[in-house]
């Protein structure tokens, strides 16, 4: 006993260290790409600061201090792919969410269990759909000739509409595809909130004569309230991410002041025009919002509801 | 796994209000079921009709006739069997990869006597709240020499913290200490006690992460749009994209006759018979899928 207390501080470590070599061992890999593909990217960050330079030597830059920042605040863009990208994010969240919870309540709610299985079943499967084909059958719905609404449009006599060639149609656009694609998916969480209910509190409230309506208001909306604020402060760290893929495919030359967010900006300034420290500059300004957004979210949902995303 | 859709307490109301309520629920939910699946069901029904049908506004809910036309041309385009060929040995290396490198360290993290179980836990998270961006991994994938190769795809994303971190709180509450400690006992090490306790103990979350990581290569399109230049190695996503997305109506300002029309319906036809190859391995797989979605959001929910 005494000898092994005697061991000092320093050994013990190694010894903690040497008899769990098998488990440093599976850590690895894991270690090897975060630290290559995730903390390499972070030190590169500094071409955000430098001037271009191309081929291997990249880093090799001059320093140019924020020059590429004032750039993209000066630039006439700045303002409009801000304004779009919250646009995008909190508007389709915003009309998506309240779907949800309805949703969840109607299927909770009916008493006939194959259509709440039917119903179930068809709205989580666009979820599986990558947005190549959820913009392709938006497309395929609102082609300028030949999509089904133009087609209907047509027999009514009226005018068609040129979907992708308006900037007051991306919002809608965008935000019904999301609608399609998730709210099947999201109400999951509220229904399993919504299983917990104990049931003898319904049955008591039942018979004394509440009516299902009264229920659903006061016991059943009450009950998921939790878990509708957390998601709610969840999301609000995701308050800059739209679909970088769904804006991509379903921007247009005409609709690009509608539908120019951060990311398709990055994209297009960095791969496609080759100006890797401005389009980082970009990322980077992006990256510092999100940051910021994330650890506020997360101290506050700590903070108010009990969950923490970390 | 809780039946979602059980619900013990709520027989069919016997007041008025409680038959309205009912009714209402009845109406919502098969109007939502309906709106859901139609835009898929047209695309298929438009597949197989007859163009100048769609065109002319007869198709709506049945398909007119059954024409193959454009599913036997789509056969014979070797674009979209380059694309399933891609995008499943995609998917195969990528997801292999993903497992291999993340339910080991999510085991190792949830051993909770280890040393620097805490740092290193915090070096995995840490990417989570911030990260170099595009154009950083860009360049670097690029120094690498890993563009227009399959490793662009499979490597650099090899690690989700998110996945990595479900894994992790579920090798805690699913692997109890003490199971483990007998078997080191045992004998056994810890590699064996991985392989023989650790994973097969574990198959459910295995089944959502493996689903996780599959779908996300699957449908992934920005990195292959970013990473892939020649058009041999291109997944399905961007030959669906590139056979899909162009919107040409100039055939029709150009020349606006009968002719051009039936040009131009004769184009959409694939498009909708393309749109629906792709959609099928999900819709085939669905049935399968399901049950480990439902529970993939919960296990996301205990620690998200």
């Amino acid at each position: 006993m005494t000898e092994t207390t005697s061991i000092p501080l320093a050994r013990k470590i190694k010894i903690g260290f040497l008899s769990n070599w098998e488990f440093y061992v599976m850590l690895l890999p894991a270690i090897a790409v975060t630290f290559v593909f995730s903390y390499l990217p972070m030190y590169g960050l500094q071409i955000a600061f430098k001037t271009t330079r191309l081929g291997a030597n990249y880093l090799n830059g001059d320093w140019i201090g924020f020059d590429n920042f004032i750039r993209f605040f000066n630039a006439g863009w700045f303002g409009i792919i801000m304004k779009n990208t919250i646009l995008l994010s909190v508007v389709s969240y915003l009309i998506t969410f309240p779907f949800t919870i309805l949703l969840a309540l109607m299927i909770f709610n009916s008493v006939n269990k194959r259509l709440a299985k039917f119903t179930q079943t068809f709205t989580y499967l666009p979820h599986l759909l990558s947005s190549v084909l959820v913009i392709g059958i938006l497309n395929l719905f609102c082609n300028g000739e030949t999509g089904l609404i133009n087609i209907m449009l047509r027999l009514m006599g009226q005018e068609a509409i040129s979907f992708f060639g308006r900037n007051d149609l991306v919002l809608p656009m965008y935000t019904i595809t999301n609608l399609w694609q998730h709210v099947g998916f999201s109400a999951i969480v509220y229904l399993a909130a919504l299983n917990s209910i104990d049931t003898s509190i319904v049955e008591s409230a039942r018979i004394d004569g509440a009516n299902k309506f009264k229920v659903m208001m006061k016991i059943q909306i009450p009950w998921i309230l939790r878990v509708i604020i957390t998601m709610l402060i969840l999301h609000m760290g995701h308050i800059l991410s739209v679909s970088v893929d769904k804006v991509l495919l379903m921007q247009t030359d005409l609709n690009i002041s509608a539908s120019e967010v951060i990311a398709t900006y990055v994209y297009k300034a960095g791969i496609q025009g080759a100006q890797y420290g401005f389009a980082s500059a970009v990322g980077l300004f992006n990256n510092c919002i999100n940051m910021v957004m994330l650890l506020l979210i997360n101290w506050l949902s700590k903070r108010y509801s009990e969950t923490s995303i970390f | 796994m809780e039946d979602t859709t059980l619900n013990r307490s709520f027989k069919p109301g016997s007041g008025l209000d409680d038959r309205i309520f009912d009714l209402a629920v009845k109406v919502f939910l098969l109007l939502l079921g309906l709106m859901a699946i139609y835009p898929l069901w047209f695309v298929l029904i438009a597949s197989v009709s007859n163009p100048s049908d769609i065109f002319l506004g007869r198709v709506f809910v049945i398909p007119s006739g059954l024409n193959t036309e454009a599913y036997e041309k789509l056969w014979h385009t070797p674009k979209i069997w380059t694309g399933y060929r891609n995008s499943i040995l995609y998917t195969a290396v990528g997801t292999f990869i993903n497992l291999a490198v993340t339910l080991p360290a999510a085991f190792a993290l949830s051993r909770k006597a280890l040393p620097g179980r805490g740092i290193i836990s915090m070096f995995f998270i840490f990417t989570m709240i911030f990260g170099g961006g595009l154009i950083p991994t860009f360049m670097l994938v690029r120094s690498l020499h890993m563009v227009d190769t399959i490793w662009a795809l499979v490597i650099p994303g090899a690690l989700s913290a998110f996945n990595m971190i479900i894994a992790r709180s579920f090798f805690e509450g699913g692997i109890p200490e003490s199971i483990y400690e007998a078997a080191i006992i045992d004998g056994a090490s810890k590699f064996q006690f991985f392989f023989r306790f650790a994973l097969p103990l574990s198959k459910a979350m295995i089944a959502v992460i493996f689903l996780y990581y599959a779908l996300s290569h699957w449908n992934d399109y920005f990195s292959a749009l970013i990473y892939i230049r020649t058009p041999d190695k291109q997944p399905l996503t961007i030959i669906i994209s590139q056979m899909v997305a162009n919107v040409d109506t100039t055939l029709l300002e150009t020349m606006p006759s009968e002719e051009a029309y039936h040009l131009l319906m004769e184009k959409s036809l694939m498009k909708y018979a393309v749109v629906f190859v792709g959609a099928l391995p999900m819709i085939l797989l669905y049935p399968f899928l399901q049950r480990y979605l439902i529970q993939g959001v919960m296990l996301g929910a205990v620690k998200g």
